[in-house]
């Protein structure tokens, strides 16, 4: 296997993919489920090489990659293929439990070189094919040696459609491009897992707690994580201090902080690409020189040229304008251009601006709200205990009253008027109370 | 067979056998445990769970896939000490199981065959606990949910109860998630009021059947755990899907559960303002009774909860609104500039060069 330079693969179609080029999408959980399966696979010495199936959503040429399971295989005249009506009826359990949206089989997995499919994929994919009556069900190749040298936020993973060139051809493999999509709680859930998922060790007996506790309050990332995870685990009496609000205050603010820092460096990438470009006429009126034919990106400098083109269109200032096209920032990457939802929807009459005074006014009315709520509740708490003492006291000092004394208090604002029943001698008694308390 | 192309020997390097231990399955340790049963002299045996990536994924989605729906699956795993491991989690094809009472034997069919499927591809683990959803109303066993629970120890123990939140989960941008077992019938906890203390905000609606089971189970504490590989792959994925975390926005998409949150907040607020005007009429009889206190501070929690998710939201719009909008004027200006100059501007003759 040559490592990473393409080495000619007689199954791999190159050049230009068709017009009629699909649009895939995979999701996170596919990914990680491949990747669980390949750690318990290995760890647990399990025979036969890795291989599975992916359902997703198919609608006419887009895919996507949503779930995958690992497939039952079975080995026959020296092909490796998935065990028939197993995967027939494991198929059809994923069926029943997706259905809305209505999941089916888009592709197989296993793992491959970075080269492409070799002629060991080929007997699987066909069986698959001939099983689901599907014939675009894709190919997906982990690559297990690209792992340790990923770059750019590279996946180690290629998705191939096979094509048939002519009828009774040997099949062959094209390369798909596909970009990353996922749903709202998908999101969440691989958030949570990158962000607070420790390591994998074993269970001790001992320290369940302690690894259960650093695990529990590492929320904020990396570095930072650490630190706070030493400082809690020392002062455990004091471990009221970041409230698990705070937490998760402090929790998202750092992913903001992140991906703010992310656009900060892709920005910065398109800047330095576009300052190493040749001088043009832009730069100098009176330059003569063309840009070169071969090296000029057009494609790359058209995207950034729209990018730029659609920044003004933010400003909140005309109604009109804000409407249309105010979402579209947020995707600013040239390669994948993701379309983020739209920010809070404004009347036609007041335009954004107004609509997020709006949202302000109602989040801090709200937290208006609470705080009030507190205060009240600990000013009630504090009227009831001192109502407690000053009929503690009242009892004390006034053995002979009996019950009289206790009918005074009155209800949860009566501490008052207990102390106002005693006059003068209640003062000190209160005092006297006080100074003689443990 | 044919090993070339399947890649086998790599597999090797992407696993690191300490760091990823808790991939392994020693099947014959769990037969072992499941022969001592040392669960059975204490009912707080177990303390903790820790739940792979994937199955908490997986969870999370199903959970919000159901909408106000509840939904249900099970978990599969195995147990090592005082934990309860979680490697993987199935769905199952039923609905609305808040509802009614045997949810789980529609599928138990469903169930015997994945599992079994399962086992004959390899994955050998046992089904271990069963999940399921409360939408919007908090993480919490009901009557229903104890006695399915308390029926499963019985039977099929050692199991664990699983909850998820998907509207909390939205709305925090955390997986609101629970863990808990039942006690054995007629066991009375030592410090009863432990289970009811975290849960602050349980709606109106669900209030009576939260208390009247609050003290016959407990909750377990939960935490994440991921492979090396999986964590190599999520720095990659990052740098994919941090586009949605800076675009995300929170005030907008939860706008309907929050105003729910807080119409239950007002209705439990109006709950303890009447009970505290019933008993100021009377004279106190001995220490003021603890529950009012406790019913407002409960209030006061739930009200502190929603405040401090709103103000999340918040800036999230404000940091857009910075980072995106502010210099907006300034750009319309430029490029409105530019495009006064010449919209097509003249390039010299190139055949000159």
């Amino acid at each position: 296997m040559a490592g990473k330079s393409a080495s000619i693969n007689p199954l791999v179609l190159t050049g230009k993919a068709p017009d009629t080029t699909q649009h895939v999408q995979l999701h996170p959980l596919a990914l990680l489920t491949i990747s669980d399966y390949i750690t318990r696979h290995t760890l647990r010495s399990q025979e036969g090489p890795i291989v599975g199936a992916v359902i997703g959503e198919q609608d006419g040429r887009s895919f996507t990659l949503e779930h995958a399971f690992e497939c039952k295989l079975q080995e026959l005249n020296g092909d490796v293929l998935v065990d028939g009506s197993w995967f027939a009826e494991r198929l059809e359990q994923y069926r029943d439990v997706h259905k809305a949206p209505p999941l089916d089989l888009v592709a197989i997995f296993a793992l491959g070189p970075v080269e492409g499919p070799q002629k060991v994929h080929l007997p699987m994919l066909k069986q698959v094919q001939q099983l689901t009556g599907n014939d675009s069900v894709m190919l997906l190749l982990f690559h297990g040696e690209l792992v340790d040298h990923l770059q750019g936020g590279k996946l180690p993973i290629s998705l191939y459609e096979s094509v048939q060139e002519q009828e009774g051809a040997q099949v062959k493999f094209r390369e798909l491009s596909f970009e990353v999509e996922t749903g709202e709680a998908e999101m969440i859930g691989v958030d949570t897992v990158a962000k607070a998922g420790t390591a994998a060790t074993a269970v001790q007996r001992a320290d369940t707690a302690q690894t259960g506790e650093s695990s529990k309050k590492a929320t904020s990332s990396k570095g930072k994580g650490k630190a706070k995870d030493k400082d809690k685990e020392d002062d455990t009496e004091t471990a009221g201090i970041l409230s698990p609000e705070d937490d998760e205050l402090i929790a998202s603010l750092t992913a903001k902080a992140n991906a703010i820092r992310m656009l900060n460096d892709r920005i910065n990438l398109i800047r330095s690409y576009l300052t190493t470009l040749p001088p043009s006429y832009l730069t100098d009126a009176n330059s003569t020189t063309p840009p070169p034919r071969d090296t000029t990106n057009h494609i790359l400098l058209r995207n950034v040229n729209s990018l730029l083109s659609r920044v003004p269109l933010l400003a909140p200032q005309s109604p009109i304008v804000a409407l249309s096209n105010g979402h579209e920032a947020a995707s600013a990457i040239p390669s994948s251009a993701a379309p983020a939802p739209a920010p809070a929807p404004s009347p036609p009459s007041s335009g954004i601006h107004a609509a997020g005074a709006k949202e302000r006014q109602d989040v801090h009315l709200t937290s208006l709200l609470a705080v009030l709520s507190r205060s009240v509740a600990e000013a009630q708490a504090m009227g009831s205990k001192f109502h407690i003492v000053s009929r503690e006291k009242e009892n004390k000092s006034r053995p002979a009253f009996g019950g009289g004394g206790r009918g005074g208090g009155g209800g949860g604002g009566g501490g008052v008027g207990g102390g106002r029943s005693l006059g003068g001698f209640g003062e000190e008694g209160l005092t006297g109370e006080v100074r003689g308390a443990p | 067979m044919a090993q070339k192309g399947w890649e086998i020997e790599n597999t090797v390097k992407l696993v690191d056998p300490t760091r990823d231990a808790l991939y392994k399955y020693d099947a014959d340790k769990v037969k072992k445990l499941n022969n001592e049963r040392p669960w059975r002299s204490d009912p707080n045996h177990f303390k903790h769970v820790r739940i792979s990536a994937v199955a908490l994924i997986k969870m999370a989605m199903h959970a919000r896939s159901g909408g106000d729906l509840e939904i249900m699956g099970l978990m599969v795993g195995y147990i090592e000490h005082e934990t309860f491991i979680v490697t993987d989690a199935v769905r199952l094809p039923v609905e609305g199981t808040e509802t009614r009472v045997n949810a789980q034997d529609d599928a138990n069919e469903y169930m015997v065959t994945f599992l079994e499927r399962s086992r004959q591809a390899g994955q050998m683990e046992n089904a271990v606990g069963w999940y399921h959803s409360h939408p919007g109303y908090g993480c919490w066993l009901s009557g229903i949910d104890v006695g399915t629970q308390e029926m499963q120890q019985s039977i099929n123990d050692p199991f664990l109860a699983v909850v998820v939140d998907p509207h909390r989960t939205i709305s925090a941008g955390k997986v609101d998630i629970g863990a808990f077992r039942t006690y054995p019938q007629g066991y009375k906890p030592e410090d009863s009021g432990s289970s009811a203390e975290g849960m602050a905000a349980v709606p109106m609606a669900k209030a009576a059947d939260f208390g009247a089971h609050a003290n016959r189970y407990y909750s377990l504490e939960v935490s994440h755990y991921k492979s090396t590989l999986d964590s190599k792959l999520l720095e990659a994925l990052w740098n994919k899907y941090w586009v949605q975390t800076l675009s995300s926005s929170p005030l907008f998409t939860n706008r309907e559960y929050v105003t729910k949150q807080i119409e239950d907040v007002v209705a439990k607020t109006a709950l303890v303002h009447d009970g505290m005007k019933k008993t100021s009429g009377l004279p106190p009889m001995g220490p003021r009774p603890k529950t009012g206190n406790d019913q407002f501070a409960k209030v006061v929690k739930a009200a502190e909860k929603i405040a401090s998710e709103e103000k999340m939201g918040l800036v999230a719009a404000m940091v857009k609104e910075k980072v995106f909008a502010v210099a907006a004027p300034q750009l319309d200006r430029a490029a409105h500039a530019v495009a006064a100059d010449g919209g097509d501007t003249q390039m010299a003759d190139v055949k000159a060069a």
